[in-house]
């Protein structure tokens, strides 16, 4: 025992003169109530997972601190023809484990990236081909001209071809496979940061990579523990055992205002909350009404005029939103700033129910989830006593995630009224018109995520001229034309934008993107 | 030996029906392919995993699949950590053994002799003491317990470290963050949820068995006999109320086991309850059906050990007069 003592006394002093031997060596802790699910960069397509890599993996591009696209291991690019890129690559980029950076590595993850177990084909599905043109240099050639191919790549991380060879890692994580699945739980990027040590769901440590080609703020080490326990994440924070937990409990925030020390940082996140509603059912499922009332604009409308979107900011996210007057929110590129939401009005919402036949309203279901959004249960309890004072009662079905999504999303789609939202991971409203509000064409990829089932032709093809158009004036003008018709169609009630919401000991600067990447390497302790 | 063996055929016929309830809770606990691939997925893809990963077949096929598999020793691979499931389960294990053992212990030490003086004893003011603090135990819920803890001797007075396991240390081989003070403190406050309940029903539990005894007639013979207090309360009363203690405790143990799950989310004890709330989350079946089948085990082979210990204590199984 006295051995182990000395042993770990030892150890300590060890480890506290190499902590005072660079310049500047800080250790963030933070926490947050998941974790990543693996460390397989073309793994799980998971937001948390896929910002917790950038800060181990890079891409040929990523957002700099500004949240513009800059390069990142493609040092510049040009375009040889509408449809083909040449993408230089840094000199002198090295990965965690000393070997060098080359064009064989980039057609390696991208063939990584394609293979049957990734989850990031999407990310490629514009491409139509793609070589090394020397050691240094990489051409891709898509399909059709694609405006926003560098939106694209944001997500596709490279990783080292031997490494990943040597390590039977050519391919993402097979659940099938029987081998030991190396990627999950070992990393060899190029990032700021290379993995010390990782146990999945308890604590993973980071320490800043020596030889990284880039600037960085002082963190040299990163201590990460999950905390599922709201209660108790916060009061980690608190109590000072750690540096910075997101996101933080909206509940909590005052706690946090009035805490010694520490602080709230918050910025608008590009995650927008709507209400969906059955636009292609002849017959709405749950529901005691004969026929359809959705298919209906005025009951579209009138939902939208009962819903009091406002209240439910005020109320429930205690003011840590901001109302949304469309399906994306204002940093994303297509959103159009001369729309404007219905008003909220009782009087309107009725009048425009009784128009449509139904004087008295309706019964319906809705689906909610519990444990996916912030405050989503208590949404949508919001807006069953607000859809009351309109005469419609809604018999709400508020479940956890796990029951929700497979009741909801494709094939079944089965839900006649919902709350859900969407995050644009290329910040390109063109990605919501694929996903959420494009006409439903699942043979082509075309709105998986149209719940409702909401048809606007005329914004489709805006949306399929946007999607081949090199412009970007025209183009944006297109997409903010196609969501205006979107709007005027009531497709869906949007309601807010969330706000992203951290709690940071006083001494911290971080950067917060409305994507919710933590990029560490522009984080600071004072 | 007849009987053991007999009780080992009981048992595996439990686990099996444990696997098999298991199995049919599952179909309700969701769709692990949509936790498993991303929002822009496409429906193909993911019917093609579905189908891939057998979710697709009758439950009874998926069941045997299952059992034939588990009986050579593979429980498969978890879907959201991509490693062995039995890798998993020994890497959580000793963190949740330890503080079941830490708990445990403490209980006992305390238990024991509370509930013998206070049936002993019962109306004096140190045993009145005793009982009302044994009621807060039993009936405060272990996350509000935590939670009052945390804030305490976290945040107010910050003297412990409110989450996590704390450092480790390797002694006569084996590997727990018991052996080092960092260690400890960082499993005091849960140990000491896990104990409070415990305590509560194990002493309860003592004090009416040693009321119940020292009612009965052989303990008036003994005192008319003029025997010492000690050899009565110890040597006649104690022994006999045992038997129903001895499978309490039994059973508090293993429930302490399956059943740390609340305390161990409130202090983010990395155990094999913060492991089950992760594969309900995740839809992990692989994982819920090991961890199902692991706390089934835990209750049988406790179980048989009881079994065992009476046996030991009480002369009339023995020869067979029960």
């Amino acid at each position: 025992m006295l051995k182990s003592y000395l042993a770990s006394l030892s150890t300590a002093l060890v480890l506290s003169t190499a902590l005072i031997a660079p310049a500047h060596a800080e250790t963030l802790r933070m926490a947050s109530q998941g974790d990543a699910t693996s460390l397989d960069p073309h793994s799980h397509n998971e937001s948390f997972t896929n910002y917790f890599l950038a800060n181990i993996y890079e891409g040929l591009v990523a957002r700099d601190k500004t949240f513009e696209i800059a390069g990142q291991l493609a040092e510049s690019w040009e375009q040889v023809d509408a449809t083909t890129w040449r993408f230089n690559l840094r000199d002198g980029v090295t990965f965690h484990d000393g070997s060098a950076f080359a064009a064989d590595d980039v057609i390696f993850s991208m063939d990584r990236a394609l293979s049957e177990t990734s989850n990031f084909k999407h990310v490629l599905a514009s491409v139509e081909s793609y070589s090394a043109v020397d050691d240094m240099t990489v051409e891709i050639v898509t399909k059709a001209p694609n405006p926003i191919l560098l939106n694209d790549l944001l997500d596709l991380m490279i990783l080292d071809k031997q490494w990943a060879e040597a390590n039977g890692a050519a391919e993402p994580i097979n659940l099938q496979a029987e081998e030991k699945a190396f990627s999950a739980t070992n990393a060899n990027g190029t990032g700021p940061f290379s993995v010390v040590s990782r146990a999945q769901g308890e604590r993973t440590t980071l320490t800043a990579f020596e030889g990284y080609w880039g600037e960085t703020g002082n963190v040299s080490d990163v201590d990460f523990t999950p905390i599922n326990n709201a209660a108790t994440l916060v009061s980690a924070l608190l109590s000072g055992e750690v540096d910075l937990v997101m996101p933080l409990p909206l509940q909590d925030i005052a706690r946090v205002e009035a805490g010694e020390g520490v602080k709230v940082v918050s910025s608008a996140e590009a995650r927008t909350m709507y209400i969906g509603m059955d636009q292609w059912r002849d017959q709405i499922i749950e529901s005691p009404v004969e026929g359809n009332p959705f298919l209906d604009l005025r009951v579209r409308q009138a939902i939208a005029h009962a819903v009091d979107a406002q209240a439910i900011i005020d109320r429930v996210m205690q003011g840590q939103a901001t109302l949304a007057t469309q399906y994306v929110m204002d940093k994303v590129n297509g959103y159009n700033p001369d729309l404007s939401r219905l008003d909220y009005n009782v009087d309107t919402a009725k009048a425009l129910l009784a128009e449509a036949g139904y004087p008295d309203g309706f019964e319906l279901t809705m689906d909610c989830s519990t444990d996916r959004y912030v405050n989503d249960g208590q949404i949508c309890q919001a807006t069953v006593s607000l859809l009351a004072r309109v005469g419609i009662t809604v018999n709400l079905i508020a479940q956890p995630k796990a029951q929700f999504f497979p009741k909801v999303v494709a094939p079944d789609f089965g839900t006649s009224f919902f709350l859900l939202s969407w995050t644009p991971s290329t910040m390109d409203s063109l990605n919501v018109f694929q996903n959420v509000l494009g006409t439903r064409d699942l043979d082509n990829g075309v709105g998986a995520w149209n719940i409702s089932g909401c048809s606007v032709p005329e914004a489709d093809a805006l949306a399929a001229e946007a999607a081949v158009t090199m412009d970007a004036a025209a183009r944006e003008k297109m997409l903010q034309d196609a969501m205006a018709l979107m709007v005027e169609d009531v497709c869906l009630v949007p309601l807010h934008v969330q706000q992203l919401v951290w709690g940071a000991a006083e001494n911290i600067d971080v950067v917060q993107h409305p994507t919710f990447e933590f990029p560490l390497e522009y984080f600071n302790v004072n | 030996m007849y009987f053991l063996l007999a009780r080992v055929f009981q048992a595996t016929i439990v686990m099996l029906c444990v696997a098999l309830v298991g199995f049919l809770v599952f179909q309700f606990v969701g769709d692990p392919v949509l936790s498993l691939v991303g929002q822009e997925t496409t429906v193909e893809d993911r019917e093609a995993l579905r189908e891939s990963l057998g979710l697709n077949d009758p439950i009874l096929v998926q069941y045997a699949r299952y059992v034939v598999n588990a009986v050579q020793g593979d429980f498969g691979i978890s879907y959201s950590f991509n490693r062995d499931v039995s890798e998993m389960i020994a890497d959580r294990l000793p963190a949740t053994v330890e503080l079941v053992l830490l708990s445990g212990v403490l209980s006992l030490l305390l238990a024991i002799p509370a509930g013998i003086y206070t049936g002993i004893r019962r109306k004096g003011g140190i045993a009145q003491t005793i009982m009302a603090i044994s009621v807060i135990g039993v009936s405060i819920p272990s996350f509000l317990l935590g939670i009052l803890l945390i804030l305490v001797f976290s945040v107010w007075l910050n003297w412990l470290p409110s989450f996590g396991r704390g450092d480790l240390a390797t002694m006569l081989g084996v590997r727990s963050s018991l052996f080092t003070w960092d260690g400890l403190s960082h499993a005091l406050m849960p140990a000491a949820v896990l104990c409070l309940f415990q305590l509560g029903v194990i002493l309860r539990l003592i004090r009416a068995e040693m009321l119940e005894v020292l009612r009965t007639d052989y303990i008036r013979f003994a005192w008319a006999r003029g025997l010492p207090g000690k050899r009565v309360y110890f040597g006649h009363a104690l022994k006999n109320t045992l038997v129903p203690v001895v499978t309490a405790i039994g059973l508090q143990l293993s429930s302490l086991f399956a059943f740390s799950i609340i305390t161990e989310l409130v202090f983010q004890w990395p155990g094999m309850g913060s492991l089950l709330l992760h594969a309900i989350g995740q839809s992990d079946i692989p994982l819920l059906a090991a961890y199902l089948i692991f706390v089934g085990l835990v209750f049988t082979i406790s179980n048989l050990v009881v079994d065992a210990i009476y046996v030991l204590i009480d002369p009339r199984i023995r020869h067979g007069a029960l």
